[in-house]
């Protein structure tokens, strides 16, 4: 297997909280943890690693783009990053082996890719390395079962196969929909009705050929009938030849023939709306480019006329250069050599005056030509349809029809064959019979259809051929049903299959996660902390997506769910448990843990359980943690191997530079900005007290009694004042009283009252937690440390292996530990203990 | 970074977690694209199987990134098998 990768630094720069670029060099320890109060951007190296690693080059909270309640990509970068000349970008560089790679991703523009080095890491997390303690809360206060079993399958990257899953869920909901939809049915089945003039509802073979027999043929025939819906039946073919004799008989067919090739040659169309008549057919059209023709011919000649000296067409386009408006006219005509002023027009503006006339001329007259080609193209055309049309109409007419129309006709389609070289012929006399013949045929062919009535056997044809087209239509819609249902059984049997693999793969890592969870779990609850069981639900159960969390609570309380038995911070302890035990179990190639706020739900005891946790279980992993829980911080600095951690903090956020790292340990000079801003700095003053102790108890060397095992990394306060005060007491050393004091800092630091408050002053009746307070108090602690000076004026000691006193730890002092008296009138400039 | 709290002496321990993670314990776990893929497979290879709705649900759901129309596609395909069975069986009547 390949060398786990780790990562060597990380380099936020426009990015979130984080304007001017921040590094936090992992090189050396690891593991990081950074404490700041809400809001000053510690999450902002959570999301830099998120980013890293998204798919689409954002946060999950921010979404893909602006829309709605999400922020969108833009929220990546700094508000101030553009003004500032900063691109926006995470940087980062990882570790393999001894092979160190850098890398970048910038948090601007599209698209924002995945640098390679990302990937090749992100390949190693099978699952998300990133715990943010809100999802955390959301596991346990809002989620259903379902949302649970979405949540593990997300964390165990089976996200997919929860997706399959749900879409096999909609597509079997969707294809059974499908198979019992009527819509077709419905649709075919109003067609039937119109057709059988809603005497039958639905079909039915037997129902419509009964329909058929009785209402469509038996009126012409009772005697004729169909055997079946077949267009081979005897019956069918009979009608068919009874439709042919009918037509035939009445003459029906010849006449419509006739009127066809009349209509194809002339007619007056009134349109329905009642506006102007208009004639078709072929010798309207025609007549009517006969008559455009005439027109083209006129205008031509008449723009002919306007452009009369064409020939001159060459010599006025060369002078048009030579009289052009920016050109230097000629003094003398070029052809003749007359001189300007003596021609006709005589002066070189009406020169150009009159060829512009010219030029114009002829630019009449070609689009007078062009339209006379078009229009003689159009007559020709039009003489083509009429000379293909006369012959059949002289055809259907016969040689002695009395009033010698077939003559005429004849006579006028040989002047028409003699156009363009011969006038065309005049068609008003033969437009004129036609119009006559026409209103005759009408007439003619409505007396008929009028004598046929109701029933004839074209229409009995029409509708037999009519429900025999929509019996097909009725058997395929059958047969896609069918099919479709039959489809959907192979898709209930086939999903049935893919559901229960799935389902057996998601119990399979659940079962393997199991126990190292309750490990964890265990750990953090206490060693009588129940197992927690992951069940999916019972095969038979309609809903697998579902994960049942459950617990044996009591004898008579086997597999109940814990949500009913169990604390919220012990559900919380349960969630993260899990997801701590997936990522050690499966990130192996990368094991990076990044924990956003993970123990807001927990008391301090938790707390303290969980640092002891990571420091027991999480040795081989990479932790970078940011917390606004101070104790924690604390607690976790207490436990963990400080050659693997580093710890920060974040005092302050600066809009025009990001957030401000204390970069040292709290100083008088930090307390007092706190007051100057009005603010309380209890929480700094304790801080600080907790470095003076620690400070001085590995200084002097005092012996701490062997803590509870559960508890085998923590180190009270209170244990370590006591130690100091022990020491101190066997070298009949006693700090003097501080003037209203009486040395209540250690008396306090015994009893232990520290752990309750934000600063040990605060103890009831010593004040009322005021900054006036805190100021007073703050200068008592300050007269009681300074009695821990040196004569050197340093305040660091040693105490070097069979020395029973501790020794300044300046090598040029090694001044025996005495206390200095106390200054009067309180606290004295003193050096801070470095 | 010059910001640890602790004090403690910096000797580079991430070299030291990198070489005791260099032999980690090895897990075979296949991503869920293999898995699907297997599963895939195996459904192809059931017995007496409907080898069009098999085909269906591999190209379109047995995959790690599912077209977000998947179901419609589906369920389209499937639909349109039902109508080409159909017809077939129209072919048949037909002679």
């Amino acid at each position: 297997m390949a060398d786990p990768t780790l990562f060597h630094s990380l380099t936020l720069e426009g990015f979130r909280a984080y304007l001017q670029p921040k590094t936090f060099d992992l090189s050396k320890k690891p593991c990081l943890a950074i404490f700041a109060p809400n809001g000053l951007g510690k999450s902002s190296v959570i999301d830099a690693l998120e980013f890293l690693f998204s798919e689409h080059g954002t946060l999950e909270r921010l979404g893909q783009r602006t829309l709605n309640n999400q922020a969108g990509p833009p929220a990546l970068a700094h508000n101030g990053a553009q003004a500032a000349g900063i691109a926006p970008m995470v940087k980062f560089t990882t570790i393999t082996g001894k092979t160190t790679l850098e890398g970048s991703r910038t948090a601007f523009g599209n698209p924002r890719p995945i640098h390679a080095a990302a990937t090749e890491m992100k390949a190693g997390f099978v699952v998300s390395p990133l715990i943010r303690g809100y999802t955390l809360r959301t596991f346990v206060e809002t989620h259903s079962p379902e949302n649970r079993y979405s949540d593990v399958a997300g964390w165990l990257q089976l996200s997919p196969l929860v997706e399959v899953q749900k879409n096999l869920r909609l597509l079997r909901r969707d294809v059974k929909a499908a198979a019992e939809s009527t819509t077709e049915q419905d649709r075919l089945a109003g067609l039937l009705r119109t057709e059988t003039a809603h005497a039958l509802q639905v079909w039915d073979d037997a129902t419509v050929l009964d329909f058929l027999n009785a209402s469509v043929i038996a009126p012409l025939d009772p005697e004729l009938t169909l055997a079946a819906l077949a267009a081979d039946d005897e019956g069918y073919v009979e009608i068919g030849n009874r439709v042919e004799a009918e037509e035939k008989r009445l003459g029906l067919a010849s006449l419509k023939q006739i009127r066809n090739s009349l209509v194809a040659l002339w007619q007056n169309v009134v349109p329905g709306d009642g506006g102007d008549a208009k004639c078709s057919g072929a010798i309207a059209a025609f007549d009517e480019a006969l008559s455009a023709l005439a027109d083209a011919k006129a205008a031509e000649a008449v723009e002919r006329d306007k452009a009369a000296g064409t020939v001159f067409r060459a010599l006025w386009k060369e002078a048009e250069k030579l009289f052009a408006d920016d050109a230097t006219a000629p003094n003398a005509c070029p052809v003749c050599a007359t001189a300007i002023g003596d021609t006709v027009a005589g002066s070189v503006p009406a020169i150009r005056d009159l060829l512009m006339t010219h030029l114009e001329d002829l630019q009449s007259y070609n689009d007078a030509k062009t339209a006379l080609d078009n229009a003689e193209n159009a007559a020709s055309q039009a003489h083509n349809q009429l000379v293909a049309r006369l012959p059949a109409m002289i055809e259907h007419l016969l040689d002695h029809d009395g009033d010698g129309f077939k003559i005429a006709l004849i006579a006028y389609q040989a002047g028409v064959a003699g156009w363009p070289i011969g006038e065309p012929p005049d068609s008003a006399a033969i437009v004129a019979e036609l119009e006559t013949r026409l209103a005759a045929f009408d007439y003619e062919i409505s007396e008929i259809e009028a004598k046929q009535g109701e029933y004839t056997w074209v229409k009995a044809k029409s509708s037999i051929d009519r429900l025999f087209n929509l019996q097909k239509d009725v058997a395929l819609a059958s047969r896609i049903t069918a099919q479709l249902t039959t489809l959907h059984e192979a898709l209930v049997v086939q999903a049935t299959f893919v559901s229960g693999k799935i389902r057996e793969k998601v119990q399979s890592l659940l079962d393997t996660l199991q126990e190292p969870m309750n490990n964890i779990y265990k750990e953090i609850q206490g060693a009588n902390a129940r197992p927690i069981r992951l069940e999916l639900p019972d095969e038979d159960e309609t809903n697998q997506q579902r994960m049942q969390l459950v617990i044996d609570f009591a004898d008579n309380r086997q597999s109940v769910a814990p949500g009913g038995y169990l604390s919220d911070s012990q559900i919380h302890s349960v969630a993260l448990a899990l997801r701590l035990a997936a990522i050690k179990k499966f990130n192996s190639a990368a094991p990076v843990i990044a924990l956003d706020d993970v123990v807001t739900s927990y008391d301090a005891d938790h707390r303290r359980a969980i640092g002891a946790l990571l420091a027991k279980m999480f040795t081989d992993c990479q932790i970078i943690l940011v917390t606004h829980d101070e104790r924690f911080f604390n607690y976790l600095k207490d436990q963990v191997a400080d050659k693997d951690w580093q710890y920060t903090r974040i005092i302050g956020l600066d809009p025009a530079f990001g957030p401000r790292f204390a970069d040292h340990k709290v100083t008088d000079e930090m307390i007092a900005d706190r007051w100057a801003k009005g603010e309380s700095a209890a929480n700094e003053m304790r801080q600080a007290e907790e470095e003076w102790l620690l400070g001085i108890a590995r200084g002097f060397g005092v012996n701490v009694r062997i803590r509870q095992l559960e508890k085998a990394y923590s180190y009270e306060r209170a244990e370590l004042a006591s130690a100091i005060s022990g020491f101190l007491g066997d070298l009949k050393l006693t700090p003097a009283d501080v003037p209203g004091v009486n040395n209540r800092f250690i008396a306090s630091l015994i009893k232990g009252d520290i752990e309750n408050f934000g600063s040990h002053f605060q103890e009831a009746p010593y004040g009322d937690g005021s900054i006036g307070d805190e100021k007073t108090r703050w200068d008592e602690f300050k007269a009681f440390r300074q009695q821990f000076e040196c004569v050197c004026g340093r305040a660091k000691y040693q105490r070097p292996v069979g020395l029973k006193q501790p020794v300044c730890a300046h090598d040029k002092c090694e001044t025996k530990f005495a206390f200095k008296p106390p200054v009067a009138g309180g606290a004295a400039s003193e050096v801070a203990a470095t | 970074m010059g910001l640890d709290e602790t004090g403690a002496p910096e000797k580079a321990a991430i070299l030291d977690m990198l070489a005791a993670l260099a032999t980690p314990q090895v897990e075979n776990v296949d991503t869920p694209g293999d898995f699907l893929a297997t599963l895939s497979a195996s459904l192809k290879a059931l017995e007496g199987v409907d080898v069009d709705i098999a085909g269906i649900l591999s190209d379109h759901l047995l995959t790690v990134a599912p077209d977000p129309n998947a179901v419609s596609n589906a369920k389209a395909a499937i639909v349109a098998i039902a109508a080409k069975r159909a017809a077939l069986g129209q072919e048949e009547v037909d002679g």
